[in-house]
């Protein structure tokens, strides 16, 4: 099996098993968009306060919500699994970079579904609003991998749930200003370039990490 | 913010003092939790052995 | 047993201490800030502390991905809780100094960002560490967290530093000559106070690498051995 259809086959299995239980479509985008709800009602109800803040709230529970898509049910592999994935001979590289689509593709829906509640909710400017098809996956592809990597450090840890956010929070802040500061951009009519260069940039050293830390944490979880 | 220039603060020793009981308090805190620890690890060894 | 070699760098690094901080209280207050400045003379050490305790963490993490050799996964872990502690005293002494400055305890200044950032990065290092119970398991999964989070720092802080410049640029006065040899010194204080305390912290993780191997020998033989319960990794769920 090439490489390439490793990694497809990886990502395959990963959406297989989450479209099974459906966490991320039925428990955790509904959790965000309650959240999106709740807010407004503690920090006041004015609608040109709201039009200014919601995109900026809208990342911080993407950010904050989206640990829920890394840490779901289907993300962890039993011990079979993991077995069956090694005696396979399958590339470490390539179920990370399966794992990490899959991951990425969760987010980048949990993303998508939450748009329209913080349309309808907060009525932001949002601009030339195609550029959102370049933020949206930037930013899910850089917590896709982040997860993937604090995920696998973290495998078979009873307190994995409280410890893979605190290793991915702080890590995550480059996204976190990425992507404000490129939808502020667009608002205001600005060039958002340098914000999809940093956007990239993360992706590329996290992608570079990732593949690094494959082999030697295909090693951690026997 | 930043830019702001305080000629003279009139506590300033205040301050000072506060800064410096922070830091060396914190390292000998820190140098007292690590001989207790320490010392709890030689008499757990010493009951092992 | 203390032996001499080590009270020798003890008592060198307290008499350096002393000097540094003996000069910071009595060198000539700052044109600009006057009395308050002295607090840099241990804030700007704290924080060379910090990042110096962060880089031999990096360094042992990578030396240990390479030889496997147990050392240097002890002098990641020793290094990376001094370092956390120092930049815990940086930040609260910081915010001591930035109130009477700059009139607030915060600013969202680049530094101070990836700082903040850099005390819970290392805290859920320390974190993982506590959570994984097989030394070899902790050794290489500390490693790459480790190394990880290394590679990110830069990005972080440059991100911070690009968002700031948009708002708003921070201007830093130079000083001048005797204050910066004070500020030296208390460099070359803490830098002793640092080999003082990662020594101390590795005679612990020695110490306490000794008492897991102990105990993991000492609960070989104990009654009814030789019933071999079943094996649960067929059943149980990992999660």
């Amino acid at each position: 099996m090439s490489f390439w259809r490793q990694v497809f086959e990886i990502a395959r299995k990963d959406l297989l098993v989450e479209s099974r239980t459906a966490e991320v479509a039925l428990m955790t985008a509904p959790f965000g968009a309650a959240a999106l709800i709740l807010i407004p009602l503690a920090i006041g109800t004015d609608a040109p306060l709201l039009s200014q803040l919601g995109p900026g709230l809208y990342w911080v529970v993407v950010l904050l919500f989206g640990m829920l898509v890394i840490l779901r049910k289907s993300a962890v592999d039993g011990q079979p699994q993991r077995d069956l994935v090694r005696l396979l001979g399958i590339d470490p590289a390539a179920t990370f970079a399966g794992a990490t689509i899959a991951t990425s593709l969760l987010v980048l829906f949990f993303e998508i579904a939450l748009g329209p509640v913080l349309i309808a909710l907060y009525n932001p400017e949002l601009g030339s609003w195609p550029w959102l098809f370049v933020i949206l996956p930037l930013v899910a592809a850089g917590m896709g991998m982040l997860g993937t990597i604090a995920s696998g450090v973290t495998t078979s840890i009873g307190t994995r749930t409280s410890l893979t956010p605190l290793l991915i929070v702080p890590l995550s802040l480059p996204l976190l200003l990425g992507a404000t500061q490129a939808l502020e951009g667009l608002r205001l009519g600005r060039s958002i370039v340098p914000w999809l260069i940093l956007l990239v940039s993360v992706d590329l050293a996290l992608a570079v990490s990732g593949v690094l830390a494959a082999r030697p944490l295909e090693e951690a979880v026997t | 913010m930043i830019d702001l220039l305080v000629a003279q603060v009139s506590n300033a020793w205040w301050y000072v003092a506060a800064a410096y009981i922070i830091i060396f308090g914190g390292v000998a805190f820190f140098v007292g939790s690590l001989s207790v620890r320490l010392r709890r690890a030689r008499r757990e060894l010493d009951q092992l052995s | 047993m203390t032996t001499l070699r080590s009270r020798w760098l003890e008592i060198l690094a307290i008499g350096v201490i002393g000097v540094s901080v003996l000069r910071s209280m009595t060198v000539e207050a700052d044109v600009v800030q006057g009395d308050v400045q002295r607090i840099m003379y241990v804030h700007v050490p704290s924080a060379w502390l910090a990042f110096l305790a962060f880089g031999v963490t990096v360094f042992g993490s990578v030396a240990w991905l390479r030889t496997r050799d147990r050392r240097w996964d002890r002098l990641a872990a020793s290094s990376a809780e001094i370092g956390v502690v120092f930049t815990g005293l940086a930040i609260a002494a910081g915010m001591i100094w930035a109130r009477p400055v700059w009139g607030q305890f915060w600013t969202w200044e680049p530094r101070l960002v990836t700082t903040a950032l850099l005390f819970f990065i290392y805290l859920g290092y320390l974190a993982l560490r506590r959570a994984v119970i097989d030394p070899e398991q902790r050794a290489r999964r500390s490693a790459i967290m480790g190394i990880v989070a290394f590679i990110q720092i830069p990005i972080v802080y440059e991100s911070v530093n690009w968002w700031r410049s948009l708002h708003q640029t921070s201007s830093r006065s130079s000083i001048d000559t005797p204050l910066r040899i004070t500020l030296l010194l208390g460099v070359v204080a803490f830098t002793f106070v640092y080999a003082v305390l990662l020594r101390r912290r590795l005679e612990l993780a020695r110490l306490e690498e000794e008492l897991e191997t102990r105990r993991f020998e000492s609960s070989q033989d104990v009654a009814g051995a030789a019933i071999t319960p079943p094996s649960l990794a067929s059943v149980e769920q990992h999660d």
